[in-house]
């Protein structure tokens, strides 16, 4: 709806010089390899599903409510196996040429304006209403913990998303330059603070340490890292 | 996220279009003015600024280094001023109508793009608010803010991590980790430089409309984003104001947070952090590891322009001369 009002804004009223664009969204995660945590913990994680979508790209240095028109949208939501590192594309970003300036994207769980509450964007029964659905192991010395978590990250209010930040250096491009939008997760770092000893019976749930720390991950310490292709 | 606004595309327009604007002069006052968060404090009962967990807030100090306006003629991106001098002003001490600190004379009139800077105490000349111990802690410590007060409320309790906390001696919690905790005070000397701008006012135009009668516009500082449950770019209407958080980080229980405690700290240590929290930070170059960032990531969004008025903020380090 904000695209389309700012398309008729644009190309009805005034001779801008402003082409459509059309770029495919590619995404990949980092594949099956072991890693370590900061407590010292060696984590092999056997399933990192992750709900993705929808994603705006803003011309306003600020997201959330001073971005008021979307530049670009994929507004697809889609789920991505984080244990392939190879890149798929995922959905089209739609939008005018001009310059971005900052990102807004959900998890999967979207929270319209005039919604009553949060609600699932993907069409995938396995994710159960969640953003992340991970699996593993995590081995310490003589200590080892099977885990298992479904974390759903929702707005905290209608009309918001759940990552929104400024774009920085070459993440900052014209869209009528690019060719394609290139996505990549990083999930290890998602469970870089969990303390897995603390887990009851491995699971990940809401109100405990590892929920906390892998929300933080999510939304505040390692989000999905933007760059281009020509 | 709002629909877009006709009102101020119409405006933009016409501005851009070339209305307005003369070859006559002006001059224009800024005003420094802290919302009544910073002089009243904050209380948890009845209005839209209430804190939701029962705390009430005072501030004693509210120091800040601030300055450095850029103005743009909106029709011509060549015609430039600035009021460059930056002051250390204690926000808490501030009347109502706040302080006049810069002047710019002989304006071209017409409306004019405004942007202002929050810096380094080093770099800024002294105002009388600020005793001279205050301004030369931020010198040495590279501080843009100086935040010294207290939270309190009756049955109040610090519930500090327990796997971090350095109760002293003989003092135990209770089954829930708690300690009793009327009053918790706090002093931060915060390093968040951060460039405002451009300013656009509530629900009205970009920047400030010099006339050859004089003008004047206001820098608001905010004082209650610490208290926010998450960072809301513009519409602050639906925001939470939790106090307990801050109340928890007393590692060592002595009644003061300092930035120590707060850096030892990660948001996922905090249980308090839960689902009412909403921690996506605009800054990418300032990692949310621990909860000394989380106050300086939340001081820079604290900028405002004419009240309730927005700044965007590029959180982009600035270079001096």
């Amino acid at each position: 709806m904000r695209l389309l009002l700012g398309l008729v804004l644009l190309f009805g009223c005034v001779d801008t010089g402003v082409d459509p664009v059309e770029l495919p969204v590619v995404a990949s995660g980092v594949g099956p390899a072991s890693f370590e945590t900061r407590d010292g913990w060696t984590v092999t994680l056997e399933r990192a599903d992750l709900a993705f979508g929808p994603l705006y790209l803003c011309t306003a240095a600020n997201a959330g409510d001073l971005c008021e028109t979307a530049q670009a949208e994929m507004l697809d939501g889609v789920v991505l196996d984080l244990l392939d590192d190879e890149p798929r594309e995922i959905g089209r970003l739609i939008g005018l040429g001009g310059v971005v300036r900052s990102v807004m994207h959900d998890y999967g769980l979207t929270w319209d304006l005039t919604g009553m509450a949060p609600r699932t964007h993907v069409d995938d029964a396995s994710m159960g209403d969640h953003s992340f659905v991970v699996e593993g192991v995590a081995e310490r010395g003589d200590e080892r913990v099977v885990f298992h978590g479904a974390v759903a990250v929702e707005p905290i209010r209608p009309g918001s998303l759940v990552v929104r930040r400024s774009l920085s250096g070459t993440e900052i491009t014209n869209l009528a330059d690019e060719g394609t939008l290139v996505v990549a997760i990083d999930p290890r770092r998602w469970l870089d603070q969990v303390r897995f000893d603390e887990l009851e019976d491995g699971a990940i749930e809401e109100g405990t340490q590892a929920w906390r720390a892998v929300v933080a991950g999510m939304t505040a310490q390692a989000r999905p890292a933007i760059t281009w292709k020509r | 996220m709002q629909h877009p606004n006709i009102r101020k595309l119409l405006l933009l327009l016409a501005i851009a279009t070339g209305c307005g604007g003369g070859s006559s002069a002006g001059d224009v006052t800024f005003v420094v003015q802290a919302e009544d968060s910073i002089t009243e404090g904050l209380s948890p009962e009845g209005g839209d600024e209430a804190i939701a967990d029962g705390w009430s807030v005072t501030f004693d100090r509210y120091a800040i280094a601030m300055g450095e306006i850029e103005l743009g003629f909106a029709t011509d991106a060549t015609r430039q001023a600035s009021a460059e001098e930056l002051f250390v002003v204690d926000l808490a001490s501030l009347p109502p109508s706040g302080l006049s600190l810069w002047q710019l004379e002989g304006l071209r009139t017409g409306r004019w793009e405004v942007s202002y800077v929050i810096g380094h105490a080093a770099e800024a000349t002294r105002h009388e608010s600020v005793p001279a111990d205050a301004y030369q802690r931020m010198v040495d410590e590279t501080c843009t803010y100086l935040i010294e007060g207290r939270l309190a409320k009756t049955d109040g309790r610090s519930c500090p991590p327990a796997s971090l906390a350095t109760p002293p001696e003989g003092l135990t919690a209770d089954e829930e980790g708690c300690y009793p905790a009327a009053e918790v005070a706090f002093s931060f000397c915060v390093d968040a430089e951060t460039i405002f701008g451009p300013c656009q006012a509530e629900d009205g135009p970009s920047g400030v409309a010099i006339t050859e009668g004089g003008s004047s516009a206001t820098l608001t500082i905010h004082g209650d984003h610490l208290f926010f449950n998450g960072f809301p770019e513009g519409e602050e209407g639906a925001v939470m104001r939790l106090a307990q958080w801050l109340a928890d980080c007393d590692l060592n229980l002595d009644g003061t947070v300092t930035r120590a405690e707060l850096e030892a700290i990660a948001p996922s240590d905090l249980a308090e952090l839960d689902a009412r929290y909403d921690l996506s930070s605009p800054f990418d170059d300032l990692v949310l590891d621990d909860m000394w960032t989380y106050v300086r990531a939340q001081l820079k969004t604290q900028g405002h322009f004419q009240g309730e008025g927005e700044c965007p903020f590029d959180g982009l380090a600035h270079e001096h001369e």
